[in-house]
């Protein structure tokens, strides 16, 4: 058998890399297959795709796992108009399906291009959904000052 | 090709094909990923190019990233790092020189993967993933004898090409794609690549959603068998890894060779056989 043979391998060349890349990919594989029952490592992975994990630091840990196509993403693009003198609603303008990591349609170069150069401001609301667990953030969008754009999450679960 | 040499005489030049012809085979495999990642990297450079400069032009400012990992040229530099250290370790004959390089190139990588412009692009994981096998084969050379070294370095790459199937896997283990509901969305609804092009013309919402469905199902199931690639006899682990990332690219999108084709380079890896010894070759036996 081949890990066998890997596993002789390693020991008998003294190669520790090999044995740290192996623990790594180990470890990689063993959240992925708990993924479907573990409700933790579900929502650690939905607050990452939110970009809302605990810390930076652990964020930046999990960007090494695979995450292709994963999760139910969806987004809703909102516009503020005026209904009254003082009143203003908020209106859905755009909603769609996104591969992985909702927050590009926050961050990536053709939203900011469209944001800049359609609104002035916006609300995006994300969801990722995996089998229960669901994940909703609503964000707002503005033109800052120099051609930039500004976003704050304004509420997120 | 020959060049003129100081004092009279004829220098026979360098080139490519004959620097490989010089390299032993652990170089030349390191070669064919270091390629692979390139073409990856290279593959959507218009829209890189297109990106970089509305990044620039419009910059997002966030409470997630730091500041330095927003930064337009940041993420330029760490580009630019990772495809010139592709270049050099392509064009050096040295295994120092290619470990540091993909040094270089694995840390590049990963800050694109934290990058502000980059975080959501597979790309850059793939390529990073390439790079880290990369960076541990270079390293071995010299230190292994060539037989293990390229059973070691199959067995890790297939290994690796595992971990990234199985991620595809288990992320889509949820009633929306299962049911065919998502890749309907993303794919089948109005994306204009050839197949959905075909089918949109062929059948109506409710046949497509239910093509969806079997399309999606299909997809779990070739991501879950690729998933044991570090099972499977070597070579046929590395033509299924081929014929799996190829089918991807023909029957979904091929911008995602840039996702896939550092994947392939790895693959290539386990199909490399070292030369049996010729019958009749002469033994010699010790008393």
């Amino acid at each position: 058998m081949r890990l066998v043979r890997f596993l002789r391998s390693i020991v008998r060349t003294d190669d520790l890399s090999a044995a740290m890349v192996l623990g790594l990919i180990l470890a990689i594989a063993v959240w992925l297959v708990l993924l479907p029952v573990n409700r933790s490592i579900q929502q650690a992975t939905l607050m990452r795709f939110h970009l809302q994990s605990p810390s930076f630091l652990a964020w930046c840990g999990l960007q090494v796992v695979p995450a292709m196509y994963n999760m139910e993403n969806r987004y809703w693009l909102n516009e503020p108009i005026r209904v009254g003198d003082d009143e203003i609603s908020m209106r859905c303008v755009e909603a769609g399906t996104t591969n992985h990591f909702p927050t590009r349609m926050l961050t990536s170069f053709d939203a900011r291009y469209r944001f800049y150069r359609e609104r002035n401001q916006a609300e995006v609301l994300l969801e990722s959904r995996f089998q229960d667990q669901v994940l909703a953030t609503r964000w707002h969008v503005e033109k800052g000052p120099d051609n930039s754009l500004v976003i704050r999450r304004v509420w997120g679960d | 090709m020959s060049i003129a040499v100081a004092g009279g005489g004829l220098r026979e030049e360098p080139t490519f094909a004959k620097s490989c012809e010089r390299l032993s085979t652990p170089m030349i495999l390191n070669r064919i990923v270091i390629a692979a990642i390139l073409v990856s990297l290279l593959w959507k450079i218009s829209y890189f190019v297109l990106a970089f400069s509305i990044y620039f032009e419009y910059p997002l400012r966030d409470e997630f990233f730091p500041g330095w990992l927003s930064s337009g040229y940041v993420s330029l530099g760490a580009y630019s790092l990772a495809v010139i250290s592709c270049l050099v370790s392509l064009f050096s004959a040295s295994h120092r020189t290619a470990f540091y390089c993909s040094l270089l190139l694995a840390m590049s990588l990963y800050l694109q993967c934290i990058h502000q412009h980059s975080y959501n692009d597979v790309t850059f994981l793939t390529c990073f993933w390439s790079a880290v096998w990369s960076l541990w084969f270079t390293s071995r050379i010299g230190r292994d004898d060539q037989q293990t070294l390229l059973e070691k370095g199959a067995f890790i790459a297939h290994l690796i090409l595992s971990a990234v199937f199985l991620g595809g896997a288990m992320g889509k283990l949820t009633p929306g794609y299962w049911s065919g509901e998502v890749f309907y969305n993303i794919y089948f609804a109005n994306r204009d690549f050839w197949v959905f092009n075909l089918l949109r013309e062929q059948f109506s919402d409710e046949s497509l959603l239910a093509i969806s469905c079997w399309y999606t199902r299909f997809v779990i199931c070739a991501e879950f068998s690729c998933a044991f690639l570090w099972a499977m006899p070597q070579r046929l682990a590395s033509w299924l890894a081929i014929l799996t990332c190829c089918g991807i690219c023909l029957l979904s999108n091929i911008l995602l060779l840039s996702v896939l084709a550092c994947l392939m380079g790895l693959a290539v890896i386990g199909l490399h056989q070292e030369p049996e010894q010729p019958i009749g070759e002469p033994v010699e036996i010790k008393a």
